[in-house]
């Protein structure tokens, strides 16, 4: 397939990445001259210096014979302008990037449909969805949802109280006959690796499992985690996607204080919000913060701008004993340092961006995909088409390479933890953990 | 930071990919009945023996870096025309290894300055070997193991970007390794083409391919010791003249006309005009100048001749059909001149490149306006695009270095003792990679009486000239080599 990217940002950069190296032609169209140098230098594709929105730039970059077009420069306005003009050369499926919630939320424009595109895709948006799941499911660091939602993917931390610490996996046999979930990944001393039978938990591991959603309580008991009901939110920053997430968790019913530094800013909070409280403050302001009851928070949220501030305030409500601390970093490479930094998750826009718009790209055969933010390792839900030749074979018998591993198979209604004899059949969605050496082989097996 | 087990892995891998093009010559061994099969199957089976260990003992992951990339191609050319030297060595062409090594270097950067005394007395295998190194080194040696080797796909741009001829590497279609295959296909099918009008032209085929080779590299080794003037027939000089022409133009071009009927592209491309231009000016010029100092009898005649030189020097082939070292000085002036403009980016052609003459000649008129015009502004355009300034630059300090490479050479083989005209021409010959000079080098004589260290200062001029000064020279940088 040949793709346009217009905007080689950390969005358009990941996800020219992840394409070409899954053998696609993506041509990137950057107005930046030292950010374009950057992308032709270091990724197999073509780059043109220009305009999204110039039909000269998009007819140099061969928009006739492109099928996508992914828009994901700066500007709202040219995002929408490369993907009509994309459209008017027939390109099949057109994708723009827009911040503004008045183009990415108005019922009129119907998602971008109304314009001819195909996905109108607001950053704001998806990382606050995100951040929702993230403080509703307490107790992981990671949340990938599969078939629907019905098989789950978490990752968590390991804490020293764990009973599973010590044990090899082999000894978790009696407990999986009641309770069916994989161990797919453990994040070790800085690198990701798939365990097997022999392979020992150790204290500080960050596990990776799937499960279906019934069964993850007591998994998690198992982690010497405690799944626990969330009532006290707070969020640190009033921003469009702190307003988001206390627009979602409205909706949850929930007790949400939300501060803001900017008077202007609160006032105009206070009459979007009804049910949230908000405060005027600083989020590393200690004294504001303990008397709102920061140890009593269930999970803080830092969204304001400064991805510094967000780190810090995060580390101070974990200093207090907030349960939870989750902050937003904008530049994804800083996520490999979660590990380190005491804080219980991270989520950064441009990623979830990318990876929204790479679920979309991938739509047929590759359902969804999820990424896990330290390493470059994709959980993938593929379908297994009719004419597929893993159809009947055991999970055994695929010839999956090693650093990849199936964690669940979804088989119409019901979910299945597989073991080696488990039989594939049409139509089955199977949950795939790979390393990113594994991925082609994987999308190989399964085309 | 350079890891140095990564640069001969990838090294390595790249001589692999030049190795079984020895083995080709052998067809034409046993039909001539030449005793040079043993020298092939041995100089095959050293470079392979040779990868092998040195891959095997070196690390394969990791993605090359900027610099790993320069160290990568420059090292595989010096290793290439190595192994590439073993067939003469093995079948004992030459009295030295130096002069091995002169005539592999020599070929795989497409000069074809020969220090080969009677080349017709030398077996067929070897003269065909001798030959394909240029068809080889013409395109890069880098660019076929991009385009052959899925292993250097990693990092890859670093090394095109490295050998790739011209101030800008441009890409045909967005996977590198797909542009290095069309590159080579173009090639290809140009070279067939070729082939064919040379049969067509009486020549057998054994002489049509090895001409083709020298042709298509812009080499100028030939199988014969009087060169294409050996055949003394019109279509073949026309031929060959149009072929060297056609090589000594940007593949790019050649690929848009083959692949998407764009023949209009080479009048749009200003490096195209300026190097149609000068080679239109020069043949009327010197034909003239032939005329009129009544050298040859006929207009058609000093035409014929004054275009095969002119287009043999530019494109940096080195063929010869005439020894231009008797015409009149207007005419081999002119060549020596020709010497450094050289063919287009992306062309198999040598030199400081026709793209950066013109781009040279355009900043020096901006600069005239800015005086003339105190308070103007005005931007560098080149081809309906604006040249950014670092661009510009670098084309100035390329121009720069190179004429510095030149002085410290020729200085060197003066030191040496040659006289002044050889000490300039075969410096401008070997760092143009076009072979054939003037004075004791003209195209009548080779670079066999040289001394060794003479030898090897052209040896370098040469590998400097293939590789645009940069990638050499920056090896030479302390800062370099610094963590």
């Amino acid at each position: 397939m040949k793709a346009i990217i217009v905007g080689a940002g950390e969005v358009g950069y990941h996800i020219a990445e992840r394409l070409s190296r899954e053998g696609h032609d993506i041509v990137v169209i950057e107005r930046d001259a030292a950010a374009r140098q950057r992308v032709q230098e270091e990724l197999d594709v073509l780059t043109i210096e220009g305009s999204g929105s110039s039909p000269r730039v998009l007819e140099e970059a061969g928009i006739q014979d492109a099928e996508m077009m992914i828009a994901v420069a700066d500007i709202d306005e040219i995002n929408i302008a490369a993907c009509v003009l994309a459209k008017a050369y027939g390109v099949e499926r057109a994708i723009a990037r827009v911040r503004d919630p008045d183009l990415s939320e108005n019922p009129f424009l119907e998602h971008g449909r109304r314009l001819g595109i195909d996905l109108l895709i607001n950053p704001n948006v998806v990382v606050a969805e995100e951040l929702v799941t993230l403080v509703k499911t307490s107790a992981a660091a990671e949340v990938g949802k599969f078939a629907d939602g019905k098989v789950l993917m978490l990752g968590l931390q390991l804490s020293g109280q764990a009973p599973l610490v010590g044990r090899p996996l082999k000894s978790l046999r009696a407990f999986h006959s009641t309770t069916p979930f994989i161990i797919v990944g453990i994040y070790r001393r800085g690198a990701l690796l798939i365990p097997d039978g022999s392979t020992v938990v150790e204290e500080q591991d960050h596990l990776f499992f799937v499960s279906n959603r019934e069964s993850v309580n007591s998994i998690l008991t198992l982690m010497g985690k405690k799944e626990q009901i969330v009532h006290r939110v707070l969020l640190i920053g009033g921003g469009r996607v702190g307003l988001r997430v206390a627009q979602l968790l409205e909706r949850e019913h929930l007790s949400i204080k939300l501060m803001e530094r900017n008077p202007a800013r609160c006032e105009e909070l206070s009459q979007r919000l009804e049910r949230t409280l908000v405060l005027k403050g600083d989020g590393t302001d200690v004294r504001a913060l303990a008397e709102e009851g920061i140890g009593e928070m269930d999970a803080v949220v830092t969204t304001t701008d400064d991805e510094g501030a967000n780190i810090l305030a995060a580390l101070l409500a974990k200093e207090y004993k907030a349960r939870k601390a989750i902050a937003l970093i904008k530049r994804p490479h800083l996520l490999q340092l979660l590990p380190h930094l005491g804080i219980d998750a991270a989520v950064s826009p441009r990623l979830s961006t990318a990876g929204v718009i790479l679920k979309y790209v991938r739509k047929g055969r590759i359902l969804s995909v999820f990424e896990i933010p330290e390493s470059a390792a994709e959980t993938l839900e593929v379908a297994v088409s009719p004419g597929s030749r893993v159809v009947g074979q055991a999970i055994r018998a695929l010839g999956l390479p090693s650093n990849a591993i199936v964690g669940a198979v979804a088989h119409r209604d019901e979910i299945i933890i597989p073991k080696g004899d488990t039989i594939l059949q049409t139509d089955d969605r199977v949950i795939v953990f790979a390393l990113p050496a594994a991925i082609p082989a994987v999308e190989r097996l399964f085309a | 930071m350079v890891r140095a087990g990564l640069v001969l892995n990838r090294t390595a891998l790249i001589q692999l990919a030049v190795a079984p093009f020895i083995l080709t010559g052998i067809p034409f061994s046993l039909y001539y009945r030449s005793n040079d099969i043993p020298a092939l199957l041995g100089a095959f089976g050293i470079t392979v023996a040779a990868s092998l260990g040195i891959f095997a003992l070196t690390p394969r992951t990791g993605e090359v870096n900027h610099r790993e990339g320069i160290c990568i191609v420059t090292l595989s050319w010096i290793l290439a025309a190595g192994f590439g030297a073993l067939p003469f060595h093995l079948y004992g062409t030459f009295p030295t290894f130096t002069d091995c090594y002169f005539e592999a270097m020599s070929g795989f950067t497409t000069t074809g300055a020969s220090v080969l005394a009677d080349i017709e007395a030398q077996p067929a295998g070897i003269l065909f070997w001798r030959s394909l190194t240029h068809w080889l080194g013409g395109m890069g040696i880098v660019v076929l193991s991009l385009a052959v080797l899925p292993a250097l796909g990693a990092g890859g741009m670093q090394l095109y970007k490295a050998e790739v001829p011209g101030p800008s590497a441009d890409k045909l279609v967005p996977r590198l390794r797909e542009t290095a295959k069309r590159l080579y296909l173009v090639y290809s099918i140009i070279s067939a083409a070729e082939v064919a009008f040379l049969l067509a032209g009486g020549m057998n085929l054994f002489d049509s391919l090895t001409h083709m080779f020298g042709t298509m590299g812009t080499g100028g080794f030939s199988p014969k010791n009087a060169s294409v003037g050996f055949y003394k027939s019109a279509y073949i000089d026309l031929t060959i003249a149009a072929f060297m022409f056609i090589a000594g133009a940007n593949f790019l071009l050649h690929y848009n006309a083959l692949a998407k009927r764009d023949v209009r592209g080479y009048a749009r491309d200003e490096e195209f005009r300026f190097y149609a231009g000068v080679v239109g000016f020069c043949t009327v010029t010197v034909a003239a100048s032939l005329l009129v100092n009544r050298v040859y009898p006929g207009l058609l005649q000093a035409l014929r001749h004054a275009l095969f030189s002119v287009v043999s020097i530019i494109t940096t082939t080195g063929f010869a059909t005439e020894d231009f070292e008797q015409w009149p000085s207007y005419g081999h002036y002119v060549l020596v001149l020709l010497m450094f403009i050289g063919g287009c980016a992306g062309s198999t052609g040598g030199a400081i490149k026709c793209v950066r003459v013109w781009m040279l000649l355009k900043i020096a008129a901006n600069q005239l306006f800015r005086i003339i015009h105190p308070k103007g502004v005005r931007s560098l355009w080149y081809s309906g695009r604006i040249v950014p300034p670092e661009v510009a630059q670098g084309i100035q300090s390329m121009f720069v270095l190179y004429m510095l490479t030149f002085v410290l050479a020729s200085t060197a083989l003066a030191w040496l003792g040659h006289d002044t005209l050889t000490a300039i021409t075969a410096v401008a010959a070997t760092l143009g990679n076009v072979g054939p000079g003037l004075g004791t080098v003209g195209p009548t004589e080779n670079y066999f009486h040289f001394s060794l260290a003479a030898k090897w200062v052209c040896i370098a001029s040469m590998l400097i000239g293939r590789l645009e000064v940069y990638s050499v020279v920056v090896l030479l940088a302390p800062e370099f080599w610094r963590k």
